[in-house]
């Protein structure tokens, strides 16, 4: 089920009414057969993988907590590994690795004969296996007790807000919020709310309409250059942040409606002025996961520096391949862990150059430059994580330099909108002033006086209504991860 | 606090009832103004009578001159061809037209494999956006669409105010308000004709583009929109007898005809056997005349086409002229 569907619609305050109808002690039911039921509305059968997962993992953990040593508990550990990415693989990667390999073995006029695995890829399987993984990991090295009870574990691994999306949850997080009682808060339900509403505008009005531009260049790179894939990559950036962003605005007001807080995913990631800002908060989930169960045990930075390096380009370039089976999702986390690189190399001439101008008339010009230019980087790395295939890519990147066909104002003009480019605007004000402000949103909201602030309310839902995309065929990007 | 939350939800609710009510209103009576939408044009159309009338996909609209036809047989016709169209649409575009108590002679009816095709039917479906305007106020537009769409769907449309004027927001945006109709210029001609100009860049001219042995994997819609694989989808199949039967019923003469395709070679046009007879068949099936021009001389002269599928305006002149002839 799509969060931008009429059975969302009527799905969401259904489940929300019966959740505080219900006593507490059945709640967790509810909820478990509405998060399976949110999964089977896309493809019912795939339901058994989720399943699958859930019960490996729950056994394995119980079993592990019955051993005080670490080596009595690894078979169980890499029976959890085993069968969730064994999973993962098969219906993500098997083709994947499949094709390169016949690639290389055609290039060396070798015979290879293994054929495809012909499958649907199943909705969310890298965020719900990632989200299992860190619950198996964690109890493997102690941080957690085991959950004792398969529910309310099957709930924690299915939770429909955050199931096919993310953000990914750590257990310490959300499983004992399946415990605590939960009463009808006013604030939570309204904050919960507004926030959905934001989501809501961020995918339908900006990311939705964005893509048709984005998908008419990226689907034909040969036809275009110059400004017009400038401006489908910016397009695209855009796109993605306010897709996925949105999701998650939609998914953490979803589960606040009900009472559970999950963590934030996005902190306005491209007023960053670093990519290691950048990484703090853009898909936060995603990014301390990698740095807890992949950086960390690989050593951090706590090692001599060029381990401290190879650790964070693999780290990145692996995340890279979580996000899709393609070497342009390998190159784009590979370019991100670069760039990583590169900037802790030069950390200290940064920090000594930033100190010798905080107090001048360059600070604020220079913070300026700095924001633009990772905006611009995160934009070199989209290209590659859009593009269908590298060699798209490239083309992509050498066109934006090629100018013979001049700029055709009219297409532009027809493919980005004026609404989209105000809303964005709004949207990056609204980022800017949550950062200036050092405030939340919603209090900032909350101060406006009554009628001014219900103008506003209703102002962003005629805008979502007037300026939404509906179609049903409007997916979230992150649902093919 | 759960009774302030419903009593604000409660205020909320009204207040934009309220405002998507006489939207709605303001809208429906705006888009129906805009006579440069195909459908409302040919559902202007009020108690006339036609000797022939056109009716199919953008072979029809772009393909048939009816001046041309006029000009040979001095009978008065019209052009109801609708790009993009399925039998279902061209159902109910020809029995809202009969409705509106206008009379019909003789249908051509256009009919490509692709017609028939379950491959078309998911990349043609049903445009409900031309008529949702209709929706409240025609029972005709208002059963059709009901029995198309899923009913939760429906009752939303219906009942919900402006609520199908959201989910097409693109085809009615908001603008439309402000919009003054009366000085649009339709893209085709008073007989419901537009004549392509020139040649589609895609048009490769030194290829025969008929395929005999489909190749999915090549399939293009511009290129190759004659897709002779694929089941025959049974609603479309079905939607096309409930317009022959209509059309017995309203004692309307019909005609299946296939317009020309491009083919680069006279061997191409010989490969065409097995597409004439799947439609041939379909017509003798269904008790009607069929005729079919994929083997015509026309098809053989890159000059006469705007693309591989669509003639352009010296080549619909020519084939208007040969059509006259049926129309004697």
């Amino acid at each position: 089920m799509l969060f931008n569907s009429l059975e969302f619609v009527f799905f969401f305050p259904i489940v929300v009414g019966l959740y505080f109808a219900l006593p507490h002690r059945f709640r967790w039911i509810l909820l478990l057969a509405a998060s399976y039921y949110f999964y089977m509305c896309w493809k019912a059968e795939y339901v058994v993988l989720i399943m699958l997962s859930t019960v490996v993992d729950y056994f394995a953990s119980l079993r592990m907590s019955k051993f005080q040593e670490k080596e009595k508990r690894k078979p169980y550990l890499y029976l959890s590994l085993l069968a969730n990415l064994g999973v993962l693989f098969g219906f993500k990667y098997f083709n994947f690795f499949n094709d390169s390999t016949r690639a290389v073995f055609e290039h060396f006029n070798l015979f290879y004969d293994v054929p495809a695995f012909d499958v649907l890829l199943p909705v969310g399987i890298s965020f719900y296996t990632f989200q299992t993984l860190s619950y198996t990991i964690d109890v493997y090295n102690g941080r957690i007790k085991p959950e004792s009870n398969l529910g309310i574990f099957a709930l924690y691994v299915s939770f429909w807000p955050q199931l096919v999306a993310g953000p990914i949850e750590r257990p310490q997080n959300l499983l004992h919020q399946f415990y605590e009682k939960h009463s009808f808060n006013y604030e939570n339900v309204t904050n919960g709310l507004k926030l959905m509403t934001w989501g809501f505008f961020k995918k339908l009005v900006i990311a939705d309409r964005l893509a048709v531009f984005v998908n008419e260049v990226y689907n034909s790179p040969q036809h275009f250059e110059g400004l017009t894939v400038i401006l489908a990559t910016i397009s695209f950036a855009f796109q993605i942040f306010c897709d996925f962003s949105g999701y998650s605005d939609i998914a953490i007001g979803a589960a606040l409606v009900m009472g559970y807080r999950l963590m934030k995913n996005f902190d306005g990631p491209y007023l960053s002025q670093s990519i290691s800002e950048f990484w703090r908060r853009w898909h936060i989930s995603l990014s301390t996961w990698f740095r807890d169960y992949v950086y960390i045990p690989l050593g951090g930075n706590r090692t001599v520096k060029w381990r401290w390096y190879y650790n964070l380009f693999i780290t990145f370039t692996v995340s890279g391949l979580w996000h899709g089976a393609n070497w342009t999702f390998v190159v784009w986390g590979a370019l991100h862990g670069a760039l990583l690189v590169v900037e802790n190399m030069t950390k200290f001439q940064k920090e000594r150059f930033e100190a010798s101008i905080s107090k001048s008339r360059m600070w604020i010009p220079y913070q300026v430059f700095q924001t633009i230019k990772i905006f611009a980087l995160a934009c070199l790395g989209w290209v590659f994580f859009r593009a269908n295939t590298i060699s798209d890519a490239w083309h992509i990147i050498i066109s934006t330099f090629s100018w013979t066909s001049g700029i055709d104002i009219p297409f532009l003009l027809s493919r980005i909108p004026k609404f989209v480019v105000v809303a964005i605007g709004i949207m990056m004000i609204v980022q800017l002033i949550r950062r200036l402000s050092k405030k939340n949103m919603r209090d900032l909201v909350s101060s406006i006086p009554l009628i001014p602030r219900w103008t506003l309310y209703i102002g962003i839902l005629l805008i979502i209504a007037f300026y939404g995309s509906f179609h049903s065929n409007s997916e979230f990007i992150y649902f093919q991860f | 606090m759960a009774k302030r939350f419903f009593l604000k939800i409660f205020v909320l609710g009204v207040i934009l009832w309220s405002i998507f009510y006489a939207l709605d209103y303001l809208m429906t009576k705006k888009a129906l103004e805009d006579k440069c939408r195909r459908s409302n044009w040919v559902f202007s159309f009020k108690n006339q009578h036609f000797d022939f009338v056109f009716a199919g996909d953008s072979r029809v609209y772009n393909m048939i001159d009816i001046p041309t036809i006029h000009n040979v047989t001095g009978k008065k016709g019209l052009n109801i061809g609708y790009s993009g169209t399925i039998f279902e649409e061209q159902l109910l575009i020809i029995r809202k037209f009969i409705e509106n108590g206008n009379r019909i002679d003789k249908l051509f009816l256009q009919a490509d494999i692709l017609s028939f095709n379950s491959a078309r039917r998911s990349r043609h479906q049903f445009r409900f956006y031309n008529y949702v305007a209709y929706l409240r106020i025609d029972n005709l537009v208002s059963s059709v669409i009901e029995n198309n769409v899923n009913q939760f769907h429906f009752a939303c449309w219906k009942y919900v105010p402006y609520f199908r004027f959201v989910e097409y927001n693109l085809e009615y945006p908001i603008s439309i308000l402000f919009k003054d109709f009366s000085s649009c210029s339709t893209e085709f001609d008073s007989y419901g004709t537009k004549l392509f100009r020139g040649v589609s860049p895609k048009f490769n001219r030194n290829a025969d583009e008929y395929i005999q042995t489909p190749r999915l994997d090549t399939l293009d819609a511009n290129l190759f929109p004659f897709d002779t694989t694929g089941m025959v989808a049974s609603k479309t199949m079905n939607h096309f007898k409930q317009i022959i039967r209509f059309c017995k019923q309203k004692q309307i003469e019909v005609v299946l005809y296939t317009p020309p395709i491009f083919s680069s070679t006279s061997s191409g046009i010989q490969n065409r056997v097995n597409y004439i007879n799947f439609i041939n068949q379909i017509a003798i099936e269904n008790n009607v005349e069929y005729l079919t021009f994929l083997n015509d001389s026309l098809c053989l002269d890159k000059d006469n086409f705007f693309d591989s599928a669509h003639m352009n305006a010296l080549g619909t002149k020519k084939f208007s002229n040969v059509m006259s002839a049926y129309i004697k």
